[in-house]
């Protein structure tokens, strides 16, 4: 699909998308959302990206090969569970912390985040190899 | 807690819902099974293109598994079944994972089953089926088989079959040929049709009960009566599981594709699988459902286990390619361990569960043989195989006894289980399946004798000779014999030695048939 109006388009759009798909990522523990909608966002992103600009461009940007994406995902969603080794609870207990920081700034950081981002890593790693082998073939 | 809620955040009362004491480091070895795996397949995904080091990662992987296995057993054995609740949630909430006997047992030997095929694969895997994912798959396969036998909620049984299901299916097309693209397709179609019925069966036993945790389950249905929506429930999932276990009158999915993918995959298949489907199935029938354990179904498992046996050793006296022979001794077992879970009493259960020790050695071992036979050969067609004895004795030797292993005879393992569930079932006054037992051990002794005459101890033929010497094989291939010798050293020890498996054996099927400690190890913590 090779139109001016889409390749002017796309890459706002893409990085839009997948602001808000981080947005929705985040948001994820006690609104709707989370990892597994925000990365269908952020992959329907950069497949919009490929179909606009090619497959090239999106692997480029990508940097690092979708499988491999989807492959630190699982570690790291599996890795949020072992923290609970270290607090003598069960695997895959959600543990909290509040840091602050200066300005009376607090951000609360979970297991659940960390897991929640593998979440999102694997979707996005499946799901753009399996688009990009997609685009790829026409 | 109150200083670890944010502002504004309104404080819940947890007591109930939350599990209050702490959980030793030792119950960590309880998911130390999947756990080690998961993350070793993650690496190598995310390290594919390093294909040299693929083989190193999976085997101190799975040597992890095969550790953290062992000391579970060692524990289990001591204690009884241990449970760890994920999220530390109440147990009926939150997903439990229990190790009792049966399944640590089984944790264990396909453990050294994987480690054993990785071995081999070493010599066999090229670079283009490393960076396919052949050692990632692998691994997600023995964390879907270990999730399985570890698992306490019904559920999340279904999730690990999926994801060994997913990761077999990766395996099978591996190879890319019409051959087996044709097995793939016979073996995913039934395989789904199987894990739908499932899937369909516990929203069903969910709708009706309300729970999914295997122990909450059993104290609930316990007390039942086999009637009603148990019985439907109950049929179902005979129905899948046999179908996964590829039992009478389901089983043609498991000949139709065993003999197409790489000699490592069918191995691994043979060797876990069709375990996968009977540890449901005992799972099933004794600790979630007990009352369908003691119902006509069970009646209706042991035709089934008894026409299994029959035809899966009829099937391997015709076969002419070997792996498709091994494959029919295999369903042949099915139905061996099938007549054991319909008997339904100990000493049964303890051959049945002594019996699929047996079968995944052996039963990878034989697979495993035959690859190393194709590869001097190039053929595992016995009309056209000869030869192998003289050229290659060992090799020869090794067959002869996995031959006496598969069929039955003493000293070696496959003997003892035979031998109880005989006696239990003259006891019993289970006559056919007593003469299904003898006469299918009969059957697939004519059939491997047939395929050792044939095979190994006929001189090579004239007509194969310009074949043989176009598929020598110039490579280092004699290290593969390693994993073989050792899955056959391992069975001949629990031959020799029966007494300790034996020992494990009984006291896991006490624990089916009486599930308190089971219920106890769950819910004990939550009551």
């Amino acid at each position: 699909m090779n139109t001016l109006i889409l390749r002017t388009i796309a890459p706002t759009l893409t990085s839009l998308m997948v602001i808000y798909s981080i947005i929705v990522l985040l948001s994820g523990h006690n609104q709707p959302g989370g990892g597994f909608i925000g990365g269908l966002i952020a992959a329907s992103a950069f497949a919009l990206y490929g179909i606009a600009c090619g497959v090239g461009p999106v692997r480029r940007a990508l940097y690092f090969h979708p499988i491999a994406i989807s492959g630190f995902g699982m570690l790291l969603a599996g890795l949020s569970g072992v923290v609970s080794f270290y607090k003598d609870v069960p695997y895959l207990t959600g543990l909290w912390w509040f840091p602050k920081f200066s300005g009376g700034i607090e951000v609360p950081l979970s297991t659940p985040l960390f897991f929640d981002i593998g979440v999102w890593l694997v979707v996005v790693g499946s799901l753009v190899s399996i688009a990009l082998a997609l685009e790829e073939k026409d | 807690m109150e200083t670890l809620l944010a502002e504004g955040v309104v404080a819940i009362d947890t007591t109930g819902a939350m599990l209050s004491k702490a959980t030793p480091s030792i119950d960590w070895l309880i998911v130390g099974p999947i756990l080690i795996p998961l993350f070793a397949a993650a690496v190598l995904i995310i390290l594919r293109r390093a294909v040299a080091w693929h083989p190193f990662i999976a085997i101190a992987a799975v040597g992890g598994t095969i550790a953290t296995s062992f000391l579970l057993l060692l524990r289990v054995s001591e204690f009884g079944p241990q449970a760890m609740t994920m999220g530390n949630w109440f147990p009926p909430f939150g997903i439990t994972f229990v190790a009792d006997l049966l399944g640590v047992i089984l944790t264990l030997t396909s453990g050294i089953a994987v480690f054993c095929v990785v071995l081999y694969a070493m010599g066999e895997i090229t670079g283009r089926e490393r960076r396919f994912g052949f050692y990632a798959l692998l691994m997600t396969l023995l964390v879907g088989v270990n999730g399985a036998f570890l698992t306490g909620d019904i559920f999340n049984l279904y999730v690990w079959f999926e994801v060994f299901l997913i990761s077999s299916f990766g395996l099978i097309v591996m190879g890319g040929g019409a051959k087996q693209l044709d097995g793939a397709v016979k073996y995913c179609f039934l395989n789904l049709i199987a894990t739908t019925l499932f899937l369909i069966a516990t929203g069903y036993l969910y709708g009706v009960y309300g729970t999914l945790n295997m122990a909450d389950l059993s104290k609930i249905v316990g007390a039942k009566p086999f009637e009603g929506a148990l019985v439907i429930i109950s049929m179902l999932y005979l129905v899948a599981f046999s179908m996964k276990a590829a039992a009478f009158p389901l089983y043609f999915w498991l000949p139709a594709s065993y003999h197409t993918p790489k000699i490592v995959v069918s191995a691994l298949f043979a060797g876990l699988l069709t375990k996968v489907g009977i540890y449901a199935l005992i799972r099933t029938f004794t600790i979630i459902l007990p009352p369908a354990g003691d119902s006509w179904l069970m009646l209706l498992m042991l035709y089934a286990g008894i026409a299994t046996m029959v035809c899966g050793g009829l099937g391997a006296v015709v076969q002419t390619d070997l792996r498709r022979l091994f494959s029919y001794i295999l369903v042949s077992s099915i139905g061996f361990m099938l007549i054991g879970l319909s008997l339904g009493t100990e000493q049964s259960l303890t051959a049945t569960m002594f019996y699929m020790v047996h079968s995944i050695l052996v039963m990878t071992a034989l697979f495993l043989l035959s690859g190393l036979v194709y590869n001097y050969r190039g053929t595992l067609d016995l009309r056209t195989l000869s030869g192998v004895n003289k050229d290659f004795p060992f090799l020869s030797l090794m067959f002869l006894v996995l031959v006496f292993m598969a069929s039955g005879f003493p000293p070696f393992s496959g003997f003892w289980p035979k031998l109880v569930l005989i006696s239990e079932s003259l006891d019993k006054q289970a006559y056919a399946g007593t003469c299904a037992v003898i006469f299918s051990s009969f059957l697939s002794m004519i059939a491997l004798g047939r395929a050792y005459a044939f095979g190994f101890w006929r001189p090579l033929l004239k007509t194969s000779e310009d074949e043989v010497r176009q598929t020598q094989f110039s490579g280092m291939k004699s290290l593969q014999y390693i994993p073989v010798l050792v899955l056959i050293t391992l069975a001949i020890v629990v031959g020799v030695m029966p007494s300790y498996l034996f020992d494990l054996s009984a006291s896991g099927a006490k624990n089916l048939l009486n599930s308190t400690a089971y219920i106890e190890a769950v819910l004990g913590g939550a009551l």
